[in-house]
């Protein structure tokens, strides 16, 4: 069905591609920077490009990834929240492992945007599910051309192997020779427009996963650094005059706790993944052929709903999102007001911990409940005297419910 | 001083007069109480201390009347003669009633008459008010300096008759902190107070537009939008510390923009009417004199989806600030809104819960305010007219007799007649005191100031009594300066102006011609509105609207169109009509126009063009309309804001229209109890009137003409059947037999009696020009009026050239 859906989709939009010009689409992820050593989401970096960026886009206050890599991956490219099942394995392990073989692989937006004429293309990292070979995953998901580091070669001391297109190539340092890469790639003409999806490698080596949080180079000296290599990435697009056509996000893997979004890392809190300060991540975007740029917003926003927007923008045809999980942000990207027409909750899940978050309040299925705005380190329960908590948990309780039972699988499959 | 002994000593003189009435009914009356009364109440008994036998008919005094009273009211009752006496047949007690209660009104009518002499009366507080803006060139929009004074009494229906204007201890208190207040607001000798600039949005940083903080408890997460109407103003902080600087004028520019007029959500889930345009109104306020220093002073239409700037420049009063709201946006809470309204729209919101205002935020109609800005204080001269007029020039280095000669200078206006030195000694030796004991030259003169405005020769009218026979010989004639001054009161509830005033000084004022040419000066002048307010206002009781307002929740028109407001001003604009455009009173009983605006329109069924503001309509044939009877505010003001009161509609026409005065009702008569089934109709309840005979005397001339109002509903919206269903009989019979069919026949009724309309008119316009009761001294004046109104068609403007004509007018 779902298949059937999706194939009359496609042809609905190949119809519709002649039409229009097509904009390329880039989506950038830093990794291991906490969201407010960024730009304007803190004050301390200094990060000229990220300011740029800001100057022409539109900045999300309150976007939410996964709290893990690969599950940011899965609920990026598919426009989904990663469905939970109660198999043993998972509940062991906060690396996530999909029971992928138990049901049909996502559709992922790379797939669609190939098949109505996009050249997609995955560099960075690239997070498999452990038991697919990296090719074959990258394939599976739609992407045409690579340019990773194997999560499996990472982590070595000395010269480092990347994959180009199959091809394993050996350099001095990953993060360096994949952004030169992609500079290059920027700089060639293309004659489709094109889809990079790029998870950034710090330029410096980290010494170990980043699932630890516990790297040895200082943040501060990496935020300059993303803001370099993001400021390369931007320089080529201008030089190629391509900005005007291009869809740039820039956003992170996932959230990251630091000193000052988070109390101390003895605290309870900062070990337990399902937190606010765990998913919120900075989102800027540029689109130039939508706005002008230099907004702030308090939209909400969380990663299912790239998949929408990239096709709705790519289509130019409003997408039924009855098949995603996500929702478009091109009305809040065009400055349109209704909030009817964008999210009121967002959503993340770490492990089996279901939460969800309005402008204010946060609830995860555990029931633990807080005011972000007066406790955004997640520390206090809500005042009994809060007139307004109760009415607002209530309402996150049931969409936490339904949600809760869509997505997770049951036990006997 | 010489004010001439105080009220009292008047009332207690006119109290030995006695009534005299010797009628063959009065000895009627003494054999019904010898037949029925005496044995108890007489020579041998005395039973509850009552002795009646004394009673001397022929010259009740005041000593009597409370005895004459009790009689009544046992009768009346129905308790005397006690159980197991002989009776007395119904139309006895009837007779001996009427009777007793006659010679009542007579004596009351006789103790209080003032035989037209007593007219020392002090101002009231409108005539107050007016006087000091008049005086120093006040702009009064948030200043009432008599706010605190105690409500002025209604004698004869109105409150600036001298009698009922006492003066108290606590008034005289309010006299001296008024004058204090009035004096630190007009000497104002200083430089030219800085202009100051406060604004929110725009140039100002502390913009609306910093859009997006902590969302607060109503919503209003962006201040810039108006969600709701009136509880959600938009201030601006910095000038909300502690309001402008300075009393002036001040330019407020605001840029404002109508967002989505007509949403997703329907009117009747906001409580909203999304057809109108949207209006934004500046309201001011005073923190030190608290929320009833509230007041709108303007309102503005704001274009869908175009933003314009607008500046308003108003006058305030040092310590105000200012608020702009929206005057028409959806009513009641935005807590409703998010509770109720929202979840019927979006799925996500939840039912009876505070969902996060963000949700609605956009989606609903909004009023944008982009800018709101203050500048000032603005003055076109400076020092101020009111200052530099008795002050001009002031000197670099204190001078006393410059102070003598500026409290001489206010003193001829504020006395309203020259006024030497020696007549104001008092007042510059107390200033010159107050200089000497503290220094302060300029706190001095407020002194001074403040002294004068409490003075007796202010405060009352003063028509001094003469002993100069030759005065005396020319019938107690005003002075020029009296009637200047009795004129300008009449037309204007203020103080002769400059013109006025220079005829006075010239003592040509009592030349028929030129008089005659003030009278249609002053009419044509924007001050002559105070006469249109307070005569009618008090004429018609439209002061009383208001007083019993209808159930706002069976109401809502009422209250959402400003019914009230539209009624009151079509009347005062019939009025102002007739007088501006000299028509014949006879209008006022029936005509084929009126005012309307929209909203009035529909509340009457009249059809009204495009537009919504105030303008002269006739009246279609089918429409039973024209003349006052069809005001909305008559009928509204004689009803309780459930029913009709058909009684008071009554005795409104009999006392207002007909002159005639129905007497006050006995104690202790149980009310009609109100029918809340509403099975029977008003008219057959108040057929209860007609089987008490005591009750019928007086209410077989009342009612018919409450009863054939029926058809004018308690709004007086016209309506053919009561709402539940039970029809409408409108036609009656009058007591001498006369059968009225509706409104038109009452209209009918009063057309072929012009003269009593007229009497009437002229009565109740003679009270509120002397400011004083009637008596049977003025008779002749009024007799003259209506003997010759008819031949100038019933002018209105001619009736009022009558009465400034006429003796009364023109005597002490």
């Amino acid at each position: 069905m779902r298949l059937f859906l999706t194939t009359v989709f496609l042809l609905f939009i190949s119809e519709s591609l002649e039409a229009h010009s097509h904009p390329n689409v880039i989506l950038v992820l830093s990794s291991d920077v906490p969201r407010d050593e960024l730009g304007s989401y803190g004050t301390d970096t200094q990060t000229p490009n990220l300011a740029r960026l800001q100057k022409q886009g539109t900045r999300y206050q309150i976007a939410w990834a996964m709290p893990t890599f690969h599950l940011s991956q899965r609920a990026l490219l598919s426009g989904k929240y990663p469905t939970t099942g109660n198999s043993p394995t998972e509940a062991s392990t906060s690396i996530l492992v999909e029971p992928e073989k138990t049901r049909s692989p996502d559709i992922t937006v790379a797939t669609i945007l190939r098949k109505t004429g996009y050249l997609t293309l995955a560099a960075g990292k690239w997070a498999t599910d452990g038991l697919t070979p990296v090719q074959e995953s990258l394939i599976a998901n739609g992407f045409d051309q690579h340019c990773i580091l194997e999560s499996s070669l990472r982590n070595q001391k000395g010269p480092q192997t990347i994959v180009v297109n199959g091809r394993e190539r050996s350099v001095e340092n990953a993060g360096k020779a994949i952004n030169a890469f992609l500079i290059d790639f920027l700089s060639t003409p293309l004659d489709k427009p094109f889809f990079l999806y790029y998870p950034m490698l710090s330029p410096r080596p980290v010494t170990l996963d980043d699932e630890t949080h516990q790297q040895s180079t200082s943040p501060i000296s990496r935020a300059g650094d993303v803001d370099q290599f993001l400021g390369d990435l931007l320089d080529s697009l201008e030089e190629s005059g391509q900005t005007e056509n291009t869809l740039l996000v820039f956003t992170s893997i996932h959230g990251l706790a630091t000193k000052t979004t988070s109390p101390p890392a003895k605290d309870l809190t900062d070990r337990n993944p399902a937190t606010n300060s765990k998913v919120l991540v900075p989102f800027i975007v540029q689109a130039p052929f939508l706005s002008e740029g230099g907004h702030v917003t308090r939209d909400l926003i969380d990663f299912t709903d790239l998949a929408p927007t990239i096709l709705e923008l790519t289509s130019n045809t409003k997408l039924d999102n009855h098949q995603l999980d996500g929702r478009t942000f091109v009305p809040s990207l065009k400055g349109v007001e209704d909030p009817f027409e964008k999210r009121n909750w967002i959503y993340a899940r770490a492990g089996n911990v279901h939460m969800i978050r309005d402008w204010q309040h946060f609830l995860d299925s555990d029931g633990n409940f807080h005011d972000l705005i007066k406790d955004p380190f997640q520390r206090e329960s809500v005042s009994p005297l809060d007139k307004q908590a109760p009415g607002r948990k209530q309402r996150l309780e049931l969409i936490l419910q339904r949600l809760e039972s869509k997505l997770t699988i049951p036990n006997s499959k | 001083m010489t004010i001439r002994p105080f009220l009292p000593m008047v009332f207690i003189l006119l109290l030995s007069c006695h009534a005299r009435a010797v009628e063959p009914e009065q000895t009627r009356v003494q054999s019904f109480l010898s037949s029925h009364c005496l044995r108890c109440h007489g020579l041998k008994s005395q039973k509850a201390d009552r002795r009646f036998d004394q009673l001397d008919f022929s010259n009740i005094g005041l000593t009597d009347a409370g005895l004459l009273q009790d009689i009544v009211d046992q009768l009346n009752l129905g308790t005397m003669p006690p159980e197991g006496e002989a009776q007395p047949s119904a139309s006895e007690i009837q007779q001996a009633v009427a009777s007793l209660t006659s010679s009542l009104a007579k004596l009351r009518e006789e103790t209080r008459r003032t035989s037209g002499n007593v007219v020392l009366r002090r101002l009231n507080r409108i005539e107050y008010r007016n006087t000091i803006r008049d005086l120093f060139d006040l702009e009064m929009t948030g200043f009432d300096p008599t706010v605190t004074f105690p409500a002025d009494s209604v004698t004869d229906g109105f409150d600036n008759v001298g009698e009922g204007l006492v003066t108290s201890d606590y008034l005289l208190q309010n006299y001296l902190d008024s004058a204090r207040t009035i004096a630190m607001k007009v000497i104002r000798p200083g430089p030219r107070p800085q202009i100051v600039h406060y604004g929110i949005g725009g140039q100002f940083s502390s913009a609306p537009a910093s859009a997006i903080s902590t969302p607060d408890k109503d919503g209003r997460i962006d201040s810039g939008r108006l969600f709701i109407k009136f509880r959600q103003p938009l201030v601006i902080p910095d000038l909300n510390k502690s309001g402008v600087p300075a009393d002036g004028e001040y330019a407020i520019t605001f840029t404002a923009c109508a967002v989505r007029r007509q949403s997703r959500y329907k009117d009747e889930d906001l409580r909203y009417d999304s057809s109108q345009p949207m209006r934004l109104s500046i309201s001011i306020q005073s923190r030190e004199l608290g929320p009833t220093s509230q007041s709108i002073v303007a309102e503005y239409e704001i274009p869908d989806d175009r933003s314009v700037e607008i500046e308003h420049r108003l006058w305030l009063q040092k310590g105000f600030t200012i608020s702009v709201h929206w005057a028409n946006g959806p009513e009641g809470s935005f807590k409703r809104i998010m509770r109720k309204v929202l979840p019927k729209y979006n799925p996500d919101a939840l039912l009876l819960a505070r969902n996060p205002p963000e949700m609605y935020v956009g989606s609903g109609p909004e009023l944008h305010v982009k800018s709101l800005e203050i500048e000032g204080p603005f003055y076109k001269d400076w020092p101020p007219k009111g200052f530099s007029r008795y002050f001009p020039d002031p000197p670099q280095s204190p001078e006393l007799d410059y102070l003598d000669q500026s409290l001489l200078r206010l003193a001829s206006e504020a006395f309203r007649r020259p006024v030497n030195h020696e007549e104001i000694e008092s007042y510059t030796t107390l200033t010159r005191n107050h200089y000497d004991k503290y220094g302060d030259y300029w706190n001095a003169a407020r002194y001074g100031v403040q002294a004068l405005l409490t003075s007796p020769h202010f405060l009352y009218l003063v028509e001094p009594e003469t002993t100069d026979r030759e005065e005396l010989a020319s019938d107690f004639r005003l002075t020029q300066h009296e009637l200047a001054t009795r004129l300008s009161y009449f037309l204007w509830s203020s103080m002769p102006d400059r013109a006025l005033r220079s005829e006075a000084d010239r003592g040509t004022l009592n030349n028929p011609k030129v008089i005659r040419a003030h009278v249609e000066r002053m009419l044509l002048n924007d001050k002559a509105s105070a006469f249109v307010d307070n005569f009618t206002g008090q004429w018609l009781n439209l002061r009383k609207l208001g007083t019993m307002p209808p159930d706002p929740e069976k109401n809502r028109e009422y209250y959402a169109n400003n019914l009230e407001d539209a009624m009151r001003r079509e009347t005062e604009l019939y009025f102002s009509h007739i007088l501006q455009q000299n028509r014949s009173i006879l209008e006022f009983i029936d005509s084929d126009y009126t005012f309307l605006n929209s909203a009035l329109a529909t509340h009457y069924g009249i059809p009204f063009e495009e537009g919504d503001s105030f303008r002269k309509v006739l009246i279609p044939e089918s429409t039973v309309r024209g003349g006052l009877l069809g005001h909305g505010s008559i009928l509204t003001s004689t009803s309780n804001g459930v029913e009709t009161l058909p009684v008071t509609r009554g005795i409104w026409v009999l006392e207002n229209l007909l002159g005639v005065h129905p007497n006050p009702p006995p104690p202790d008569i149980e009310p009609l109890e109100p029918d809340t089934r509403g099975v029977t109709t008003i008219r057959e309840m108040m057929e209860k009137h007609r089987k008490i005979a005591t009750c019928y005397e007086c209410h077989r001339k009342i009612d018919p003409f409450g009863l054939a109002l029926e058809n004018y509903d308690h709004l007086g919206s016209w309506r053919s059947i009561y709402s539940k269903g039970l029809s409408i009989d409108s036609s009656v019979q009058l007591s001498e037999g006369t059968i009225l069919k509706g409104p038109t026949g009452i209209k009918e009724y009063i057309l072929a009696r012009p003269d009593q309309f007229t009497r009437c008119l002229t009565e109740k316009l003679l009270v509120y020009a002397l400011g004083r009761r009637l008596s049977f001294t003025d008779r002749a004046d009024i007799d003259r009026v209506v003997k010759q109104l008819p031949k100038h068609n019933y002018s209105l403007r001619q009736l009022i050239h009558f009465i400034v004509a006429s003796r009364a007018f023109n005597s002490k």
